[in-house]
């Protein structure tokens, strides 16, 4: 099945190819975007969201690979300008790194726009991204509810990477107000077998810490290893909302991982496409930054959403 | 007293760890808490397996830096194996994990094995291509996303612990321990007491000398090279069972702690000498830093540079050590 | 005539040992000046004292009239002292001139001045009656051609004395004319030289003064025209010398080893010949004529294109050294510290390398009782000095690493030994040892084929001589036809050979 990702992307491309050799009539849209790293479920997940809303508006869409390399994602804004793409969106995992490329595009009069995560530039257009910082807080809100005053907490964080960063502070702005005794400063560097350990050793100096926000699905999932291991009943609250989350919440490991900060990959992807046609037949977006909402999940919405999905 | 200090040169690794341990005894005194030593036991076993093998191509005179990406894509494959068997019992999942890293382990470690020894590639420049080949696999079977959804059977290697009494609950000896421990030490006899451990010690020292002295030294070097390839796919599907789920991208630069631990016990990078027994030793520092900093509550950051300039000091004392000699 | 340079009651201690007791000697310009003495006797750490690599622990270095207190080579350098090294200090990659210059480059401004380097240099060359060109690259010249460019960068540095370590190790015949030649240019421009060799004819060639050390002593100095090579060698060891080579009648047994037509294309060319039990075959020829490769493809460690080997009569394939070490057939080889040890390891290690798969227990262990004891037994059965079995090679003499290679192929069972140039670099009491050796492995029915540039050894040692040219057998003479000038007929090439 996930398989299926790439080789739909290779058809989609395939196909993208075969329509404008054809040559018909009216020519289609062509834009071009770059996602952080295919090697990440989220991005892939972004990619599809662009897929479909690019089939239903009738943009050739190309979708491309940065490999999280501010090098890498220069040359391909270079290569999508080349190849006549009219508008080009991009995730600036490394906002001062893509800067320049992004600068050039414009000056070429390709139209730019951002998602995820964006860098700072009067050429850009329109961004969606998650509200990351609002995430944060959501974390720390689940902490606060599913534990007590005095109580001790930690967060797994990732702090080199922005978007992880963001998650920690928001959840500690929430936490400063609250009667919580917070370990902090972990950097589990997207290594969920490096969460693991972290928690372990979280578990041997606090072993009465009672909840853990993971800034990142891996986190939680090594989180969770620890936890079962050490019998301890200590919560977790993950981000991402990828589909391993959903299934632990759902089944038994539901015990420990109990809410999910769930980002909103698919809509993000929509989102930006909408945005740039939008753009491309008027030269106006609905707003410059737009905040894709994250939401809490919990077995309890997941059985609201079920039962939704089974109405319909 | 002339004694003392010639131990302590000769023994700069055995002397930087107790000192650690001393540091974070007194930062934290949880560090020498039955529970955390047992911790630290589970955390440095897949390092250590990973080492292990490492010793063996660094004496052969090469180096692999292909461990993590292997490790990884045995993770992800023993996690596949692993989902067709929804009812498997402690046992079947043993030798599910292993069979899993033979199967990975002696593909990637031949082709690594045949391009160094009978192409003449160069091991730096084979392994840095097999490590991306063998981290894009596993993106490619998983798309990206983890592996899970195992039962918990799956775990019990990389994450039980064995006798459980009443005030551990949880158990007392990590699996993983007890795992490593067999696999490290049968490997540390292998290298030291058999015949084709002497013809890897030799080859290493001089490819010449042991081809004039009737040893097959491509056959050797392929060999060392398909038991690194083993134990780094040991190490990642025990990464896998610990934290039950198969990660694509586990074990990211791994490559860099097995040779620094490998480096650290002694293991001379020119090849020729070098031991298993010792690089445990390395590979002990290493967990002790990122454990005890974790206690102490020290930012992460300072663990890189930590880690670092222990690396750095370690070796440099070693060459100093040898310097002496020459 | 005034010494330019010398050295007054040097002593040197090393922690537990003292390498040097009181050595005087004075070292005059225009001559050649020889030390000589078995290796540990205290040459290096003279010369390394001399050359600032050590400072003295009592005594004085005085260079004209002046005392000096060396604390690094480059000092001595400075002061004009150059030193040959055994092992030649050639970047390969660099030209001639920029080797000669290494270091010292002219400069116009900041840039370098190639053209002044290269014309320097060449006018260098040309003074040094070379014919070589000072814009080729180091690396595609032969070792002799090689040292003539560590020659020419002692003369560029007007170097007043120049110190030659064994300089004529690696050369062969013709080579070392070349070099004596140089030798000669330098004494005519007042340069003292103090030439440390293990070959003792070259002392009547070209050398004016010996001194002679023994155990860190001064035995005497000599002038070389006063004495007799067999004077020398007795101070030296510090008895009377018997034969030196200690040549025995042996007799021939069965054919061992048989070769026919052995050909690999641009190598060597239809090589037959057959070895006995109870002889040593001596292999002569200039370097380069093909020995070497020729007993490298019969012991399977390089291809052959053709032709037929026979053991014992039969025909035999040796696809890889581990068939012929099967066969008992051993090999040692020229360049004992490359080929031939592993010198960072023990002298256990290294004596029972191509026997272990024969003595491991079923599940592939080491037999390390066996290991040792045949460790021990042949150590004392060849007299190796050392400490004990565990001791690493590196720090053996060459004539005792060469006697743990002997046992090496002993202990393998060897019937058949291919020795190739054995005593290079040996000093003189241990290679009279190792000659012992030999006769003792062929008189217990062994046979020896042994490759040699010197010519008094393949005189003095081999039953039957074998000469090759360019890749061909050109001729083999019995005991009583070898002569220095019978063999050197066969091994040049003269105007009627091609």
């Amino acid at each position: 099945m996930k398989k299926k990702v790439l080789a739909g992307l290779l058809a989609a491309a395939l196909s993208a190819s075969a329509l404008s050799t054809a040559a018909f009539a009216e020519e289609p849209l062509k834009m071009g975007f770059i996602v952080g790293s295919f090697e990440h479920v989220f991005y892939n997940l972004i990619a599809e969201g662009i897929e479909e809303k690019a089939e239903e508006l009738g943009i050739e869409a190309t979708v491309l690979d940065a490999e999280l390399d501010a090098n890498i994602a220069s040359d391909k804004i270079q290569n999508l300008s080349a190849d006549g793409n009219v508008a080009i969106a991009l995730a600036c995992n490394d906002a001062a790194g893509v800067k320049p490329a992004i600068e050039n595009a414009d000056k070429e009069g390709v139209k730019m726009f951002t998602f995820d995560c964006t860098t700072d530039s009067d050429a850009i257009n329109c961004f969606v991204g998650t509200d990351n910082y609002e995430g944060g807080r959501l974390g720390g809100q689940e902490l606060i509810r599913l534990t007590e005053d005095g109580d001790t907490v930690a967060i797994i964080g990732y702090p080199t990477a922005s978007s992880c960063l963001d998650r920690e502070n928001g959840a500690l702005e929430v936490l400063e107000e609250a009667d919580r005794n917070v370990l902090t400063g972990y950097n589990y560097e997207g290594d969920a077998n490096k969460a693991q350990e972290i928690m372990e050793n979280i578990l041997t100096s606090n072993p009465d810490v009672k909840a853990v926000f993971c800034v990142g699905d891996p986190a939680a999932s090594g989180a969770l290893a620890s936890i079962k291991a050490n019998a301890s009943d200590c919560k977790i609250i993950g981000f991402d909302g990828n589909p391993e989350a959903k299934e632990a919440i759902l089944g038994e490991n539901g015990q420990w991982w109990v809410s999910e900060i769930s980002q909103n990959p698919h809509e993000i992807g929509t989102r930006i496409v909408e945005e740039m046609n939008q753009f491309m037949t008027d030269g106006t977006v609905t707003d410059e930054v737009i905040y894709i909402a994250p939401y809490i999940i919990t077995a309890e919405t997941l059985a609201e959403e079920a039962e939704t999905e089974a109405a319909e | 007293m002339e004694k003392t200090k010639k131990w302590v040169s000769e023994n700069v690794v055995i002397v930087t760890l107790v000192v650690l341990c001393i540091l974070f005894g007194i930062g934290n005194p949880v560090f020498f808490s039955v529970k955390n030593i047992l911790n630290l036991l589970s955390q440095m076993c897949i390092n250590a397996l990973m080492a292990t093998g490492l010793v063996y191509v660094i004496i052969l005179g090469g180096i692999d830096i292909s461990v993590g990406g292997t490790a990884a894509l045995a993770g992800v494959i023993s996690a596949y194996v692993g989902l067709m068997f929804p009812n498997m019992n402690i046992f079947t999942s043993i030798i599910i994990l292993v069979v899993s890293a033979l199967a990975v382990g002696i593909v990637v470690g031949f082709l690594n094995g045949f391009m160094i020894a009978y192409l003449n590639v160069v091991p730096m420049i084979c392994t840095l291509a097999m490590l991306n080949i063998t981290r894009g696999l596993a993106y490619v079977i998983t798309g990206g996303q983890p592996v899970y959804g195992l039962p918990d059977a799956y775990a019990f290697l990389g994450a039980s612990r064995l006798i459980k009494t009443e005030a551990m609950p949880n158990g007392i000896i990590p699996a993983i321990t007890i795992f490593t421990v067999i696999v490290v030490a049968l490997m540390h006899i292998l290298l030291s007491k058999t015949v084709f451990g002497r013809h890897v010690y030799a080859v290493g020292s001089n490819k010449s000398v042991a081809h004039l002295s009737g040893i097959n030294v491509k056959k050797v070097t392929l060999t060392g090279h398909v038991i690194c390839s083993i134990m780094a796919c040991l190490a990642g599907v025990c990464a896998a069972s610990k934290i039950q789920n198969g990660q694509p991208g586990a074990c990211d630069a791994y490559e860099m702690f097995a040779i620094a631990s490998a480096v650290m016990g002694g293991t001379s990078l020119v090849g020729g000498s070098g031991s298993v027994g010792r690089a445990m030793f390395g590979v002990a520092v290493i967990a002790v830093i990122k454990n005890g900093m974790d206690l102490m509550q020290i930012s992460s950051y300072w663990q890189k540079v930590v880690i670092g300039v222990i690396i750095l000091l370690a070796v440099i004392m070693d060459m100093a050590q040898k310097n002496k000699k020459d | 005539m005034e010494p330019i340079l010398q050295v007054k009651n040097i002593s040197k201690v090393f922690p537990g040992v003292k390498a040097l007791t009181d050595v005087s000697a004075d070292f005059y310009p225009g001559e050649v000046h020889t030390l000589v003495g078995e290796n540990g006797a205290g040459k290096s750490t003279l010369i390394k004292i001399i050359s600032g690599v050590y400072t003295p622990t009592e005594g004085k270095v005085i260079l004209e009239g002046k005392e000096m207190n060396f604390t690094s080579p480059g000092q001595a350098i400075d002061a004009g002292i150059a030193v040959i090294h055994q092992e030649l200090s050639i970047a390969k990659d660099l030209t001639v001139a920029e080797n000669i210059y290494l270091g010292r480059e002219p400069k116009k401004g900041r840039l370098l001045d190639r053209k002044k380097m290269n014309q320097d240099a060449q006018d260098i060359l040309d003074f040094m009656k070379v014919n070589m060109k000072a814009t080729q690259l180091a690396g595609k010249l032969n070792a002799a051609q090689q040292q003539m460019i560590e020659i020419a960068k002692v003369i560029s540095k007007n170097a007043k004395v120049v110190v030659m370590d064994e300089p004529t190790s690696s050369l062969s015949e013709s080579e070392i004319d070349a070099l004596f030649e140089q030798v000669h240019i330098l004494k005519k421009n007042n340069v003292a030289i103090i030439y440390i060799t293990h070959r003792l004819k070259e002392l009547t060639e070209i050398c004016e003064r010996v001194t002679v050390l023994r155990d860190g002593c001064k035995v005497d100095t000599m002038m070389v025209k006063d004495v007799t090579e067999k004077q020398i060698v007795a101070s030296m060891v510090g008895r009377e010398m018997g034969d030196y080579y200690n040549k025995h009648e042996h007799t021939r047994g069965k054919e061992m080893l048989r070769v026919e037509n052995l050909t690999r294309k641009g190598v060597f060319e239809n090589v037959s010949f057959t070895a006995y039990a109870g002889e040593i075959v001596g292999f002569s020829g200039l370097v380069g004529a093909g020995r070497t490769e020729v007993m490298e493809a019969i012991f399977g460690a390089t291809h052959i294109d053709s032709g037929k080997i026979y053991l014992e009569g039969k025909e035999v394939q040796f696809k890889s050294p581990i068939d012929a070490i099967n066969a008992q057939v051993g090999l040692v080889t020229e360049d004992r510290r490359r080929t031939g040890l592993l010198l960072q390891k023990k002298i256990k290690e290294n004596i029972s390398l191509p026997s272990l798969p024969a003595h491991k227990s079923s599940i592939g262990f080491v037999d390390t009782k066996w290991e040792t004891e045949v460790a021990e037994e042949y150590m004392k059965k060849l007299r190796i000095k050392a400490p004990n079995i565990d001791t690493i090679l590196s720090t053996l003499s060459g004539g005792n690493q060469q006697k743990v290679i002997l046992s090496k192929w002993l202990v393998a069972n060897s019937r058949v030994l291919i020795l190739d140039e054995p005593t290079r670099g040996i000093d003189v009491n241990a290679r009279s040892e190792f000659y012992t050796l030999m006769n003792d492995f062929v008189e217990s029915g062994g046979c020896i084929i042994m490759i040699s540039s010197e010519m008094p050894e393949v005189l003095g040692v081999s039953d039957r001589v074998v000469v090759m040219r360019g890749g061909k057998i050109s001729g083999e003479l019995s005991r009583e036809e070898a002569s220095e000038q019978s063999i050197m007929a066969l091994a040049s090439f003269t105007s009627d050979a091609e």
